[in-house]
């Protein structure tokens, strides 16, 4: 039977907070395994030269020597080099100059945009993360470049092996890569090598960063870079316990038990530096907390749902969504039972890997029979089991597991299982030689492979809540650029499915909504002037091209109060832009639209639609004629009959296709300017100029038409036109009878669209003035 | 006397079905999903006399894989790969982290 949840409510003990541990750490420098950057092999070889034997020891380096920011480490005896050294006499000259460089390794991005008031900011929807691996601890050698397009969207991902590092100069480093694995879009980072150069241009402190692409040694891109960090990403973790489980260790001096590699260097790891050292800027939450056990009931072990529980009540940052977070929880005991010594626990809803637990009444503290130091030995075990859990967290398998991944389901590079491996990520006591064989041989860090994947793997694989456990897939998270905490932008066709006919124009409906929960003041024209939006336009398997609107209106500057809730609308023909059709062949089309509101870039959804195949010959036929710029003029501005060819291609489609959505189209744009006098602009015979003439409007035929395309069949008129257009049109021929004292058949219009307007579930506040409106025709 | 065992079963059950015979007759039918991040499907108890013969059918196939069980040696730990079964007695209750 299943247990019912326990409750667990926030805890106030103050007085019972864990305290972070203090680390006693080695200086990295002083650590054997940090790498502090490197001295380029001329300047060894230009030292040869000193010896006073072949083969004999190297003077030291000239020092002390100033270095590089942003790390100011300076080089950890990269070459061993005996001191004291007998200096030759005399001293040969010249002495030459170092080729010696610092360490590189961390995080760099585009520099920050400027922002120009009034200037659309297509450049700003990119964003790019270069890690350089190369230095520090455990390097991998390895660079990998992450590449967000936020408009349209798109991806691509990138890792380079290195193939050469050389320090040119003081503070000159030049490294090159070869790319060995690709996700996303690969033309966004075209190329199959990479450089990338760190120098400076003044001082003695790298200031300058370029990464530059090459295919065949033709350079194919390049880019500046800023200095972000010395670490890959910033993590948080916070450690929770409940009340009745033992106080959680998250710290272990490496010296304290004798079991261990000569070469460990003696100190207090904790699990922040355990993750500082995998290259994350690990930081431990200040609002640890100790979790009451009162109210959960006579069953005092836990299992993976109430654990699930309990992190989304406890965790001071749960949240359902992607970040670089997680939960640590000290609980008593698991239901499993004494078995089990702890769990990543949250493979439950949508957001995985976001909380652990490590169970203090468990086989975890049971040292071996006859161990020389049991209590340290237990201490040892549970810091190595919060960080294996952790590691959990950043979606790494066990060291035996690595080669399995659901089928399909991997894009990561294949993996071979390391059942030996000195890692967090293995089983101590299932290697070869048992527990005591391992930690002979353990340095306290995860493998190489796996310092790989939570480097360089694509983010998402890696990110707390982001793909789900054990499997590399799930939705990208949302990069913070292009998401607006103010507005929300929603592209959308006015149908149940986005599925459109051959030749039916694409009409999209803009929506922004104040999601800020605080009254804005914009202009509340901004989605229809043409004048704030851009729109993106995409065939599957083709190119993205910019939309243009065939009118933009320049109006007064207004600003409209936007309560919270509240939305503004616009709609556009998407489907026809000034430089030609945009959505004509049959197939899948991706659209994306991008709303400048006072320098802040909204962007919608991607909307993802689908263009029927022709249905008729004659569809075939007409499409040629059809798929012109003036056609879709005509069609933007619901008729234009100084365009005399578009015209009459609107005349035979409306002719030939029958009830079609095209045909719809066609009679719209035919008659609309039947009901007014249309002015129109003309050329005068033998080079008079220009003159304007007037089309004198014919009622009749134009009324007969607009109730035709419009009345006949109203559900599906205003499905193809869009609300926005469909009622405004309809409001248009109600105007135009009651400007000819024909009130009883204006109001007949007018009920036919509140009508349908009800039918399709239009804003009842649209509905209540087109009332408002009916009203007074009565 | 009855001897007692626990059945690990670890690593590689994906949605598998494993029935556990006791002398030709299911004992027990198990739906096995390894849980990665501990690589432990299930743990199943097991009750025998001496004598008895123990052995295990994966996804109701003809193939029978028996089990050599020791009474000194009560956890026995089992694995699936995409060929084999493997089956190994330990006599520790085995941890799971």
């Amino acid at each position: 039977m299943a247990k019912s949840p326990k409750i667990v409510s926030k805890g106030n003990n103050k007085d019972e907070q864990i305290a972070a541990p203090v680390a006693q750490l080695l200086p990295d420098l002083e650590h054997p395994d940090f790498v502090g950057g490197i001295v380029t092999e001329d300047y060894a070889a230009s030292l040869a030269g000193f010896t006073p034997a072949p083969d004999g020891p190297l003077p030291p380096f000239p020092g002390p020597l100033p270095f590089p920011q942003p790390n100011p480490f300076p080089i950890a005896n990269p070459f061993p080099i005996p001191n004291p050294f007998p200096i030759p006499q005399p001293i040969p000259g010249p002495f030459p100059l170092p080729k010696f460089c610092g360490p590189i390794s961390g995080r760099y991005a585009l520099p920050p945009p400027v922002f120009q008031p009034g200037v659309f900011p297509q450049l700003f929807f990119a964003s790019m993360t270069v890690r350089v691996d190369v230095d520090r601890f455990y390097p991998q050698n390895r660079i990998s470049i992450e590449f967000n397009r936020n408009f349209p969207q798109s991806r691509s991902h990138l890792i380079a092996k290195v193939t050469s590092d050389v320090c040119t100069g003081f503070n000159q480093r030049r490294v090159e890569a070869t790319i060995v694995y690709r996700d996303g879009d690969a033309s966004l980072l075209p190329g199959t090598t990479l450089t990338f150069e760190a120098g400076r241009t003044s001082g003695i402190a790298y200031n300058s960063w370029k990464v530059t692409l090459k295919n065949g040694g033709v350079v194919t891109a390049s880019w500046n870079l800023s200095f972000v960090s010395q670490y890959f990403d910033n993590v948080e973790f916070e450690v929770d316990r409940v009340a009745n489980a033992a106080a959680p260790i998250t710290s272990y001096a490496t010296g304290s038990h004798p079991n261990r590699p000569a070469s460990l260097p003696s100190e207090t790891l904790s699990l922040e530096t355990v993750y500082q050292r995998a290259g994350f800027d690990a930081k431990r939450s200040p609002n640890s907390s100790v979790i009451p056990v009162s109210g959960s009931g006579a069953n005092g072990t836990w299992s993976n749902s109430e654990m699930h529980n309990a992190m989304v009540t406890f965790w001071s940052r749960f949240a359902n969504a992607p970040k670089w977070a997680l939960w640590v929880l000290f609980a008593k005991r698991h239901d499993i039972g004494r078995g089990l010594g702890g769990i990543m626990f949250d493979d439950i809803g949508p957001n995985h890997r976001q909380g652990t637990s490590i169970f203090t009444d468990s086989f975890v503290q049971d040292a071996p029979a006859g161990d020389p130091n049991p209590a340290t030995w237990v201490n040892r075990m549970f810091f190595w089991t919060a960080a294996h859990e952790m590691g959990h967290a950043f979606n790494l398998a066990h060291s035996w597991q690595k080669s399995l991944a659901p089928a399909g389901s991997s894009t990561w590079i294949p993996l071979l299982d390391e059942p030996e491996a000195r890692s967090f990520m293995n089983y101590p006591f299932r290697v070869s030689g048992g527990q005591s064989a391992f930690f002979s041989n353990f340095q306290f860090r995860f493998s190489d492979s796996e310092l790989v994947f939570m480097r360089h793997a694509p983010r998402r694989f890696v990110q707390m809540g982001n793909s789900n456990w054990f499997v590399n897939h799930n939705f990208e998270a949302p990069e913070e650029f292009g998401t607006s905490h103010k507005w929300s932008l929603q592209i959308r066709p006015n149908r149940d499915t986005n599925a459109f006919a051959f030749m039916e124009p694409v009409k999209l409906e803009l929506k922004m909504t104040n999601t800020s929960g605080q009254r804005a003041t914009i202009d509340g024209d901004m989605l229809s002037d043409g004048g704030h939006i851009s729109v993106l336009v995409g065939r599957e398997g083709g190119k993205t091209k910019q939309w243009r609107p065939f009118m933009t209106t320049c109006h007064e500057l207004h600003q409209d109060d936007i309560k919270p809730g509240e939305s503004l609308y616009g709609a556009h023909l998407i489907g026809a832009s000034t430089n030609g059709w945009m959505i004509d062949e049959p197939g899948f089309y991706k659209v994306q639209a991008a709303v400048d509101v006072d320098g802040e870039i909204v962007v919608s959804n991607v909307l993802r639609l689908y263009v029927a195949p022709p249905a008729s010959k004659a569809e075939s036929h007409l499409a040629a004629d059809y798929f012109t710029e003036d056609v879709g003029r005509a069609l933007a501005f619901d008729g234009a009959p100084g365009l005399v060819s578009a015209t009459n291609t609107l005349r035979e489609v409306e002719a030939q296709l029958g009830d079609s959505a095209a045909a719809t189209h066609a009679s719209v744009a035919l008659s609309q300017p039947l009901l007014r006098d249309f002015k129109l602009l003309e050329k005068g015979g033998d080079g008079a100029p220009l003159e304007i003439t007037s089309q004198a409007k014919d009622l009749d035929a134009g009324v007969k038409a607009q109730t035709s395309a419009l009345l006949k069949a109203p559900d599906r008129a205003a499905e193809t036109l869009g609300h926005i257009d469909y009622f405004a049109c309809v409001e248009r021929l109600s105007d135009a009878l009651d400007d000819v004292g024909d009130k009883k058949a204006a109001g007949q219009v007018l009920k036919s669209s509140i009508s349908t307007m009800k039918a399709r579930g239009v804003l009842g506040s649209v509905v209540a003035t087109a009332e408002r409106k009916l009203d007074k025709l009565s | 006397m009855k001897e007692r065992y626990e059945l690990h079963f670890r690593d590689g059950f994906q949605n598998t079905l494993v029935d556990v015979l006791v002398d030709g007759k299911v004992q027990q039918s198990l739906d096995l999903t390894t849980k990665h991040q501990i690589g432990l499907a299930d743990i199943a108890k097991l009750s025998i006399r001496p004598g008895q013969k123990v052995a295990l059918r994966v996804d109701k196939g003809d193939r029978v894989e028996p089990m050599q069980l020791d009474p000194k040696q009560n956890f026995v730990c089992i694995s699936k790969t995409e060929t084999a079964v493997a089956i190994e007695s330990v006599d520790e209750s085995p941890g799971y982290i």
